[in-house]
């Protein structure tokens, strides 16, 4: 399995504009509901209820919301920048810049165990992390995507 | 090391000579039984011929030296006549193995405190309340806490088809940041490993995993399991621990139904039972039992005073449906095969008993330990003593930990970590460690416990 094929492409953004993570969590539902065909409030809920659990952050300007939710038909991952930064209670305290997103169905096995690990793989590689930040469009944060993703 | 003196040298008291033995002290046992004494010669402990209660065996074993006074032999009255034996020689601390309840309350005539004392355990005790801590969580086999409260070790149970099946360690290593837990030890097909990172989790695994408690909702999340407690218990054996069982849990659970097939017995559960339903049905009779919902248990206890009721009973309920069993087996070459059988959880009075004992005996650098009774998993708190070369810190990676062990957990100043190989870790530090005993010890010997 690879990232790639699991982007939802309307998912992928190059730039949110939001005032507070819990807004970055209902903008991005909207846009994963119109992929997914899910209700956005059930995809925000979700969301919601995990971050609630503890931060997504991952420190170094990295966020990784993501969620279970019953009647998805497979995983789908989305990704986000916000340019100028916010606030996430992340770990170091930095705010965050690029945001992936992950669901996946209720009864998913490992395989989004994998998938958050891997996504969690990529994030930790700076040169990652710069190239998506100096991506110029919505095709190039792809063509970055692709050039990172390994089989796991 | 210590001089341990142990009277009796059947299961509990070999046990306990073995792995107190393991640990570098120096232990004598006291034995009436010929046979039993042969037994202890494969474990290379000194062992004298007599009763506990006469005071010539007692300076024959050392009792002079003593350090520590361990009484558990089949009879109540010999280990307390040794133990008041052992004080009059101005033993330190002494501990008995008392079945009946009569010692057991702080009102009775005769109790630990007017005995002079320790510890007194009691098996029936031991095991009831070993049976209704696990209770609690429906989907664990083990729980166990550290730190106050705060860390958590659970052992879970891989299933086809789950989370963790098939996934490799390094890869839950990668998501350390979102999910500090860690996988400290697998039990497969009986064998006991402390997993790398190229180590990839199988179903049927039994897996032990080291987390802060604040985290347990997040990581049920990530691994789907929900640790509820359970709504439908069934208790099979209405004799003194399944009737201590259910008198807890009856205060805990929605629904418990006691199995008992003697109908005297019964009416006495009835009358002590406030909300349990008491059957008078054999723990066998399964069409019987799923009338009342057995398919449909999330747990199943079965503790009659037979191992093969026990075992069958069990097999039987996972078979209809029920989620999770834990059962009473007295004979210990049976323990070893239940698991792989689909047995979530075996457990023997006599090795709680000596679990107690161990806890109990465990030097004060060692807050608190424990072992998993059918695994070779052991866990150990210790604190990182004020040397030198801990006073500047060092590196958990430069330790030289044996390869069987891994620091679990770390707690300074009231703030839990789950370590990696880089944390550093300082004099006052306190460490969970988990491994095998022979791991163990060398832990130890480094902190120079």
């Amino acid at each position: 399995m690879r990232i790639r094929p699991l982007i939802a492409e309307k998912c992928v953004l190059e730039e949110i504009k939001v005032s507070d993570k819990w807004q970055v969590l209902k903008d991005l539902s909207l846009f994963l509901a119109e992929e997914t065909g899910l209700k956005p409030e059930k995809i925000e809920a979700a969301l919601v209820e995990r971050e609630k659990m503890g931060s997504t952050a991952m420190g170094e300007g990295v966020a990784l919301p993501h969620a279970r939710l019953p009647l998805l038909s497979r995983i789908y991952i989305g990704a986000a920048r916000i340019l100028k930064g916010i606030d996430f209670e992340a770990p170091d305290g930095q705010p965050v810049k690029i945001i992936f997103t992950v669901l996946a169905p209720e009864r998913e096995t490992s395989a989004y165990l994998r998938c958050l690990s891997n996504l969690a793989r990529m994030l930790r590689e700076k040169a990652f992390r710069e190239a998506i930040l100096s991506a110029r469009d919505k095709k190039e944060i792809l063509e970055v995507i692709v050039h990172f993703d390994r089989e796991f | 090391m210590k001089r341990i003196l142990i009277v009796g040298a059947g299961e509990v008291g070999y046990h306990l000579a073995e792995r107190l033995s393991a640990e570098g002290h120096q232990v004598v046992i006291i034995e009436t039984n010929t046979q039993k004494i042969k037994r202890l010669e494969k474990l290379n402990i000194l062992a004298v011929k007599g009763s506990g209660a006469s005071a010539k065996t007692l300076e024959e074993a050392g009792i002079r030296e003593a350090d520590l006074f361990i009484a558990v032999t089949n009879s109540d009255e010999i280990n307390l006549i040794s133990c008041l034996l052992a004080r009059e020689y101005g033993v330190p601390r002494k501990i008995a193995r008392v079945k009946s309840e009569e010692y057991l309350s702080p009102e009775s005539p005769l109790n630990e405190e007017k005995l002079g004392l320790d510890l007194i355990v009691n098996p029936v005790r031991a095991l009831a309340e070993e049976i209704v801590r696990l209770s609690r969580f429906s989907q664990l086999s083990d729980w166990e806490e550290f730190g106050g409260g705060q860390i958590l070790l659970i052992g879970y149970q891989v299933r086809p088809k789950t989370a963790l099946a098939g996934v490799k360690i390094s890869d839950l290593m990668e998501l350390r940041k979102l999910y500090a837990f860690l996988i400290v030890a697998i039990v497969r097909k009986g064998k006991t490993i402390i997993p790398r990172g190229d180590t990839i989790l199988r179903p049927q695994d039994r897996v032990f995993l080291i987390l802060k408690k604040k985290d347990l909702k997040a990581i049920e999340h990530l691994l789907g399991i929900k640790l509820a407690p359970p709504k439908k218990v069934f208790v099979i054996g209405g004799g003194k621990v399944g009737k201590l069982v259910a008198e807890q849990l009856e205060k805990e659970v929605e629904e418990v139904v006691v199995v008992e097939t003697d109908l005297e017995r019964c009416e006495l559960l009835s009358e002590s039972l406030s909300r349990a339903l008491v059957l008078n049905v054999d723990g066998l009779e399964a069409q019987e039992l799923i009338k009342e919902g057995l398919d449909r248990a999330d747990l199943v206890i079965s503790v009659t005073n037979s191992d093969t009721v026990n075992i069958l009973s069990a097999l039987l309920a996972k078979h209809y449906g029920a989620q999770r069993v834990i059962i009473r087996v007295d004979h210990p070459d049976f323990i070893p095969l239940l698991n792989p059988l689909g047995i979530d959880k075996t457990l023997s009075s006599r090795l709680v008993t000596s679990d107690q004992i161990l806890r109990f005996v465990k030097s004060s650098r060692i807050f608190s330990v424990t072992s998993f009774l059918e695994t070779m998993v052991e866990v150990e708190e210790i604190e990182v003593p004020p040397k030198r070369t801990f006073e500047e810190g060092v590196k958990i990676r430069e330790l030289d930990l044996p390869e069987d062990t891994i620091v679990g957990a770390l707690y300074r100043n009231g703030e839990v970590l789950i370590p990696s190989g880089e944390t550093v870790i300082k004099s006052g530090d306190l460490l969970v460690i988990i491994g095998l005993r022979k791991g163990l010890s060398k832990v130890e010997k480094i902190f120079e416990l």
